[in-house]
């Protein structure tokens, strides 16, 4: 989760008495009210849409379509917590339903169209590889994954958002990981060998 | 590797921030469907996750039901009016049938009395 959705859901008690405001707002059908919960949780949503789907275009649109879900259901949210824990739980469901219909996603690692990113103190060789193999991933262990090291949550959590038995959710983070690491080494060896990945 | 890698994937997969007036075309998308007559209503029901996983497998099979029912019934009755014909003309056979014995016996009856 970026610092200002963590902000805006963990943060401050200031921050999360406004959150709790705007829903309360927003369950009146105040627009403004519900444009500042979106503001708070668009990057969650977006990010996980994005990283899911690939292409920024189909994000936005799964992202945009959570959202106006959203606004439908507020009646049933009760707090900000359970807003997050909805929006992230639907975009995930939404976006594997999308790749179950959707013919398999080929990312050849040297014409994917990457995503731009924010200046990184990191390896960016490295980011875009395990990038790319992330989106290699099956839909169901990629939810797991982005849920893990996007969003901050433990298994448990990411158990309750995507409906899944723990064991599972610790299954798919543990081959997922491996064949993660997998792919990393092959990079590391690869540039160790002079050659370009 | 094995150190970088926590770090590196949490990195590679930080958030990503949407186009600035992502907020703005939501609520511009919400403010157009502000007014929900009958027509948006059903169709939101329609497109609603449970309408699409219980009542519509259920509809589809009622109108199979349905349609396989109304197949029967008019087999039935075309059935049922083929034997109505074909004992209006077993009847009209048999009745032939009896005036030819009659005539056949009559004439049997002649050639053994003739004087009769």
């Amino acid at each position: 989760m970026s610092d200002t959705s963590a902000a805006a859901v963990q943060g401050t008690n200031g921050a999360t008495t406004s959150l709790e405001g705007a829903l309360a707002r927003a369950q009146r059908g105040d627009l403004a009210a519900f444009q500042q919960l979106i503001r708070a949780y668009q990057e969650p949503v977006y990010s996980l849409a994005l990283r899911m789907l690939k292409v920024p275009e189909d994000a936005e649109e799964l992202a945009q379509d959570v959202f106006v879900s959203a606004h439908r259901h507020l009646g049933k949210i009760v707090s900000e917590a359970h807003l997050l824990f909805w929006l992230r739980r639907t975009v995930c469901h939404r976006a594997i339903d999308r790749l179950r219909r959707r013919q398999p996603l080929v990312v050849p690692m040297e014409t994917a169209k990457e995503v731009p990113q924010a200046d990184s103190d990191g390896d960016p060789l490295l980011e875009r590889r395990l990038r790319d193999l992330v989106l290699r991933l099956p839909p169901r262990a990629r939810a797991v994954v982005l849920l893990k090291y996007q969003e901050d949550l433990d298994p448990s959590e990411i158990a309750n958002v995507l409906g899944m038995p723990l064991n599972t959710v610790k299954s798919h983070l543990k081959r997922s990981l491996a064949s993660l690491r997998a792919g990393c080494e092959q990079l590391r060896q690869f540039t160790a060998a002079g050659g370009q990945p | 590797m094995t150190d970088e890698f926590d770090p590196a994937l949490h990195r590679a997969l930080r958030s990503q921030r949407p186009h600035q007036d992502f907020a703005d075309r939501i609520v511009a998308r919400l403010d157009s469907s502000a007014a929900p007559g009958a027509p948006a209503a059903r169709l939101y029901f329609m497109r609603s996750r449970t309408f699409r996983s219980r009542w519509l497998p259920a509809a589809l099979a009622a109108c199979l039901i349905a349609g396989i029912g109304v197949v029967q019934v008019r087999q039935h009755a075309r059935d049922a009016a083929r034997a109505n014909q074909a004992r209006a003309q077993l009847l009209e056979a048999l009745s032939i049938a009896s005036d030819n014995v009659n005539i056949v016996r009559a004439a049997v009856a002649r050639e053994e009395h003739p004087d009769s």
